[in-house]
């Protein structure tokens, strides 16, 4: 299994466990709650995301003998960017106050550009053989 | 990665580009002044959900899972092939206000792959069984390792 699948698969089952603590502090009265978008977001982001994109680059059909899973340092960028956009947004979330507009917009940034990254260092090894 | 799977996973992927930059629209709404795309949330989740998740989980099962049995392969392309355009579809309908007609499609792709796709959810290959004829094959394989 490549570095970047392990962190990746670690870094999901970190998120996972986040996840499902944060969902239990959303049902705990007087405990700080996020929004529930937010809530969805670790869950789809930090745990899904950050696993399908982990297994994908470590099962995907080889991209070349030379480079079988291509250029690794896109998935490196990829991880790091999707996991600091989310980071990004459960603290512009919990500002909530004037200066959480400007965390949300580089948090979105951010992610955006992990999903794309991972799209196109996915998309080669998407062939049939 | 038989053809079919390779353009199933490529439309999810494409899915996933383009819901993603909706949902940076949307997390980016207040500092863009356009609260209005809260309105696109519905959409994203779709796009996400159906049009990424689900497609692709389709296009990686049929390339994965065991064959059918007595070499029935990835068995009859046509079943999937409707799964792939249908679902397809009815996330195209849905982002366009067809809510109704587009989940009806949805729910014929969902229910079509799940029929085609349960005869190759079975015992098969090594670890079938348990018994020691799986492990003699292991040693078998590691052999040729």
């Amino acid at each position: 299994m490549p570095t970047v699948t392990r962190w990746s698969i670690k870094t999901a089952l970190g998120w996972a466990a986040i996840t499902v603590f944060v969902g239990l502090l959303l049902t705990w009265p007087g405990a700080p709650a996020l929004p529930y978008p937010t809530y969805l977001h670790l869950f789809t982001v930090g745990w899904l995301t950050n696993l399908i994109f982990g297994v994908a680059h470590w099962m995907f059909p080889r991209a070349s003998v030379a480079a079988p899973r291509g250029d690794e340092r896109l998935a490196w960028a990829g991880w790091g960017a999707l996991n600091a956009g989310l980071i990004l947004r459960v603290v512009g979330e919990v500002l909530r106050g004037s200066s959480s507009g400007a965390w949300l917009v580089f948090a979105a940034a951010l992610q955006l550009v992990a999903v794309w990254i991972w799209v196109a260092h996915l998309w080669p090894r998407v062939k049939v053989r | 990665m038989p053809t079919l799977s390779a353009w199933t996973v490529r439309a999810a992927l494409v899915w996933l580009a383009l819901a993603a930059l909706v949902g940076a629209l949307i997390l980016s709404r207040d500092a863009l002044g356009l609260p209005a795309l809260a309105r696109l949330i519905p959409i994203h989740a779709e796009m996400m959900l159906v049009g990424w998740m689900m497609q692709f989980a389709f296009g990686v099962a049929h390339w994965i899972l065991p064959r059918r049995a007595a070499g029935g392969g990835r068995g009859a392309l046509a079943p999937v092939l409707f799964v792939v355009g249908a679902l397809n579809f009815g996330v195209i309908l849905v982002i366009l206000g067809a809510t109704r007609e587009g989940r009806v499609l949805e729910t014929l792709a969902a229910v079509a792959f799940v029929l085609q796709a349960i005869p190759r959810v079975r015992a098969a290959g090594w670890g079938a069984t348990g018994q020691a004829g799986d492990l003699v094959r292991l040693k078998r394989r590691q052999e040729l390792v």
